[in-house]
């Protein structure tokens, strides 16, 4: 008997309804309400300061001689560009909502090569839930509508971890612009420290090749930038992220009120170990998560905890910048039942989400209260991301152990095991 | 051979004698003020050659102080109070003896290179604040500008090069203007305030006035190596205050009684409590003895004697009776003055009568009312809101305005708007620089005329670092006063009228988020607490190894187990064989 060809019944659109809803979701919120907020944007990433130096190309006005702008020349010159064109503010809104919507897509990419590549087992729904996980994630959405220029950076990593997953043990071009678009357009250092070893990583055994395209390509176009075209480039782009001196302006991190009470003989060698000290992550986590047999099984926890690392303790950090860690954490399924508090974690997190407006309201909007209150929060925030990526690095542990285990015929899974 | 260069140079020395004048002017004013300008002219040289030079009646201290900076133009002022000129009219001298709040200060300085000049700046600032004992030395580059249209040169420069001159310009809003400031400034003159008009200058009464300006003027002239350095005071003195305080017992002025009040009796609620004063109807009379609390002592010596000129000046709108007798009225600009010359030993006092306030109203208003403030002020953002109104109406307003602003004040100017479309002609905007320079925003407006242009613009604040907080850290920061310029307008018929006026907004009080200054050490270790305890456990978890729980209950059974015994049981055990 022939087999009757069998239809598959067909599936509700849910994924293409998901994101016209959250396209939605970011036009129709007004976004003035947020622009100007401390909790979303940084002084390497507000709109208001991207604005200016749009203004200041404009106008003729060197962009990177004062203090004022520290945006990437690319994103001043698109912006400055579109406003030319379009004229006015009001396409704002759809382009942030463009580039979330991008950085969804790109979300249900990475997920379905990874189900291709076997590297996870097969989930029904997994597109579904990994582009709500970026593009309902409220930290997304509110730098979002904050148009802050991380939604940007965001959106490159991601795009980034997809080219250098998909062509896996392969250099090819996509991947390094991919990864120097990412380090020039975004703010430099940070998005570096997520990409660069990710790259690395997931390209070896070319690793050599993709270093040294990658450094040639950086420093090329960063040369260029700095003679030709943008002085102060180097000072205002690059090196700002660097040294959290630079602008002490509130912000959720550890670094600014750090360097507004630090005695001035330290100044100067806690200014660039506030950010050089995130480098003390990379190469253990790459030793211990880089490895093939894990990145077969997990390649995803290496790009989260190292974004993680760098928007928990990097300088000028904000919401937005742990939204991409969180949103990562969707990739990497098989590691969520290995979480040991992570109802501590949600619950640190909101409850210092909940008390960062109320600090900004208090003591920037009214001038009552106390900035000490606003460093707590900003500590309780830390300490809940900390305790989010710890949880993450011991879960990716655990599991690798695991896995080993099993290839070894040994049953692991399931039971109790300490650390030694 | 000697002795004949020293009798040459004794005879050039005389040749080129420097000359002094004095000049003290009154002018009543409506609502029962007195504008006095005491204004002391010298004219002399400073010669190139340091190791020559003689001073007589140009203050050497200055002399030297502008040779070695090779300052060629230097103009200083004092202010405390404020200018009303919707009562008093235009700045006296067209403003340009009046600074801002606190001090101000611009130079002009030849130099080569424009390195060479900043540092003949900071040398000039650091040597004025010894001079004035004002701390002049804070203005440093953060708070000075280059400015491009406001300030020009107004000295004759005859056989200098137009590039090795540098305008600088620096104004400290936050400096208080005092006695300490009043004294060196007389101790320039050569009557050093013991004789002449300078004996009037005495600190309680000059800084007990409504508006206080003191200015020191050097210009080039067209000698070589000629200066003229003008100082001048100009102060506000109200009369009934003064007089009630003359009158009281002690100084301390106490509140009018109710009968002595007058009061408007056409208002509707009148009545013994309540009184709504009733516009001056008359000026006071007073004398010189009444408001600087003595009269003037005789001539100083060295003073140029011009019988045209006159040492003591008398201005209101109509001729009045006072006394003594002027020795002759003449008509100047519209205005009757009164000429009085000292004699050399006799005390001179002048008694002004009462008057109706329209022979003290100012004639000509001013050419531009200006106020500039602050709006929707948060402590991390506000705006700046800036009123430039042209009274005339006929003639459109030519201005430049400059401001100056402290770095850690972040314009955005791409919020800077205004009322009405097309009236800035030219911007020139020098971002800021952190901790280097501060923003620098000079621009050109035409007014139209009878027309208000509102400007605005936003800006964001910074916090600071601990140790820039000065120690009344929630008073706020001072923003030095814009400079506005009105320009002479080319209105096609003919040159503009007149010399430009000059004019400064009010300073501005900006209140800064301030940190918890008692914190640093808890803030330090607390944040090096969360890195350590993240560096710890990722080291943690990174490093050990795993071995399953049970494997080790394994290991550990295999060993000799101990029973556990409780402390109270093994204490009691050792007791037991303690005493066997």
């Amino acid at each position: 008997m022939d087999s009757i060809p069998q239809l598959k019944p067909s599936k509700p659109p849910f994924l293409p309804l998901l994101f016209i809803a959250s396209c939605v979701l970011r036009l129709l919120i007004p976004s003035p309400l947020f622009e100007s907020r401390h909790e979303l944007s940084t002084p390497l990433t507000s709109i208001s300061r991207l604005r200016e130096c749009a203004w200041m190309w404009n106008h003729g006005v060197e962009v990177y001689d004062g203090d004022m702008c520290h945006h990437a020349p690319g994103v001043v010159l698109a912006y400055s560009a579109l406003g030319r064109i379009l004229g006015g503010r009001w396409w704002e809104s759809g382009l942030w909502a463009g580039i979330d919507i991008w950085g969804g897509w790109m979300m249900v990419k990475i997920s379905r090569s990874l189900r291709l590549q076997g590297r996870q087992r097969d989930l029904r729904g997994r597109d579904l839930v990994v582009a709500a996980a970026y593009l309902l994630n409220p930290y997304v959405v509110l730098a979002n509508l904050a148009h802050s220029s991380s939604s940007l950076t965001n959106v490159l990593q991601l795009t980034t971890l997809y080219y250098a997953l998909d062509l896996q043990h392969s250099v090819s071009c996509e991947v390094v612009l991919a990864c120097v678009g990412t380090v020039l357009m975004g703010s430099g250092f940070h998005t570096a420290l997520t990409v660069v070893p990710t790259t690395v990583m997931l390209t070896a055994p070319n690793w050599r090749l993709f270093m040294g395209f990658f450094l040639a390509a950086f420093m090329l176009a960063g040369a260029l930038i700095q003679h030709n075209v943008f002085p102060g480039y180097l000072a205002n782009v690059l090196i700002a992220p660097l040294t959290s001196n630079v602008d002490t302006s509130p912000d959720t991190g550890l670094w600014w009120y750090f360097n507004t009470q630090i005695f001035d003989a330290f100044r100067d060698f806690f200014t660039w170990v506030s950010s050089l000290h995130l480098l003390i992550y990379v190469i253990p986590l790459c030793i211990k998560f880089g490895s093939t047999e894990q990145q077969r099984q997990q390649p995803m926890i290496l790009p989260t905890a190292l974004a993680g690392i760098v928007a928990a303790f990097g300088t000028y950090p904000s919401p937005s910048h742990s939204a991409l860690p969180l949103s990562l954490l969707s990739l990497s399924p098989t590691l969520l039942p290995y979480l040991t508090h992570p109802f501590l974690t949600l619950l640190t997190l909101l409850f210092s989400s909940i008390l960062l407006p109320v600090f900004g309201e208090l003591w920037l909007g009214r001038g009552s209260g106390n900035a000490n209150f606003g460093w707590a929060v900003g500590m309780v925030w830390v300490l809940g991301q900390m305790w989010g990526i710890v949880d993450l690095v011991g879960a990716g542990v655990r599991v690798g152990w695991d896995e080993e285990g099993e290839r070894d015929g040994e049953r692991r899974r399931g039971e109790r095991a300490v650390q030694i | 051979m000697t002795l004949l260069s020293y009798i040459l140079l004794g005879l050039l020395a005389h040749v080129v004698t420097a000359s002094y004048s004095e000049l003290l002017q009154l002018s009543p004013l409506p609502y029962n003020s007195v504008l006095a300008s005491f204004t002391f002219q010298t004219n002399g040289t400073i010669s190139s050659n340091p190791d020559c030079s003689h001073y007589d009646l140009l203050p050497r201290p200055l002399g030297q102080l502008l040779q070695h900076t090779h300052t060629k133009e230097l103009h200083l002022s004092f202010l405390a109070g404020r200018w009303d000129e919707q009562k008093w009219g235009s700045l006296p001298d067209s403003g340009h003896r009046t600074g801002g709040n606190g001090v101000e200060l611009w130079a002009v300085l030849e130099a080569p290179t424009e390195a060479l000049s900043t540092t003949h700046w900071l040398e000039l600032n650091q040597a004025l604040s010894g001079l004035f004992c004002a701390s002049l030395n804070t203005l440093d580059m953060r708070r000075t500008v280059r400015p491009i249209f406001s300030f020009e040169p107004e000295g004759a420069y005859t056989g200098v090069n137009g590039s090795s001159l540098h305008v600088f310009h620096g104004a400290l809003p936050r400096e208080t203007v005092c006695t300490e400031n009043l004294t060196p400034f007389l101790k320039l003159l050569p009557c050093k305030g013991r004789a002449g008009i300078s004996a009037l200058l005495d600190g309680r009464r000059i800084f007990d006035a409504q508006f206080q300006s003191m200015s020191i003027t050097v210009l080039p002239t067209t000698d070589a190596g000629g200066v003229s350095v003008t100082q001048q005071i100009d102060v506000v003195i109200d009369v009934s205050r003064t007089l009630r305080k003359r009158a009281s017992d002690n100084g301390i002025i106490k509140p009018r009684p109710g009968e002595e009040m007058a009061c408007d009796e056409a208002k509707g609620y009148h009545n013994g409590d309540t009184c709504f004063p009733v516009e001056n109807r008359e000026n006071l009379g007073w004398s010189l003895e009444e408001i600087f609390g003595k009269s003037v002592p005789g001539r100083c010596p060295f003073a140029r004697k011009d019988a045209g000129r006159g040492d003591v000046r008398y201005v209101v709108n109509e001729k009045v009776d006072i006394e003594p007798q002027p020795f002759e009225w003449t008509e100047v600009n519209g205005r009757q003055s009164a000429h009085y010359t000292l004699k050399d030993t006799t005390p001179f006092t002048l008694l002004s009568p009462r008057h109706p306030p329209s022979l003290a109203a100012p004639p000509t208003p001013p050419p531009i009312l200006a106020s500039r403030s602050l709006t929707h002020h948060t402590p991390s953002r506000a705006g700046m809101h800036l009123t430039l109104t042209n009274p005339s109406p006929s003639t459109p307003l030519r201005i430049s305005y400059l401001e100056s602003l402290p770095w850690f004040l972040k314009p955005y100017m791409h919020t800077f708007h205004t009322s009405i479309p097309d009236v800035i002609e030219e911007m020139y905007i020098l971002p800021a620089k952190n901790r280097e320079r501060g923003t620098h925003l000079e621009m050109l407006v035409t007014i139209p005329a009878g027309r208000t242009v509102e400007v605005e613009w936003e800006f964001e604040k910074y916090i600071l670092r601990y140790t820039e907080y000065p120690p009344d850290a929630n008073r706020g920061f001072d923003i030095a006063p814009a400079v506005i310029t009105v320009l002479t307008i080319d209105t096609g018929t003919g040159t503009g009228t007149g010399t430009p006026y000059q004019m400064r907004t009010t300073s501005l009080m900006l209140t800064m988020p301030t940190p918890d200054f008692s914190m640093p050490y808890n803030v330090i270790i607390l944040t090096s607490t969360v890195l350590a305890l993240a560096f710890g456990s990722i080291f943690n978890l990174l490093v050990r190894r795993f071995v399953l729980v049970k494997d080790i209950k394994a290991a550990a059974g295999a060993g000799v187990k101990k029973p556990r015994v409780s402390v109270l049981k093994r204490l009691v055990g050792k007791l037991k064989r303690k005493k066997e």
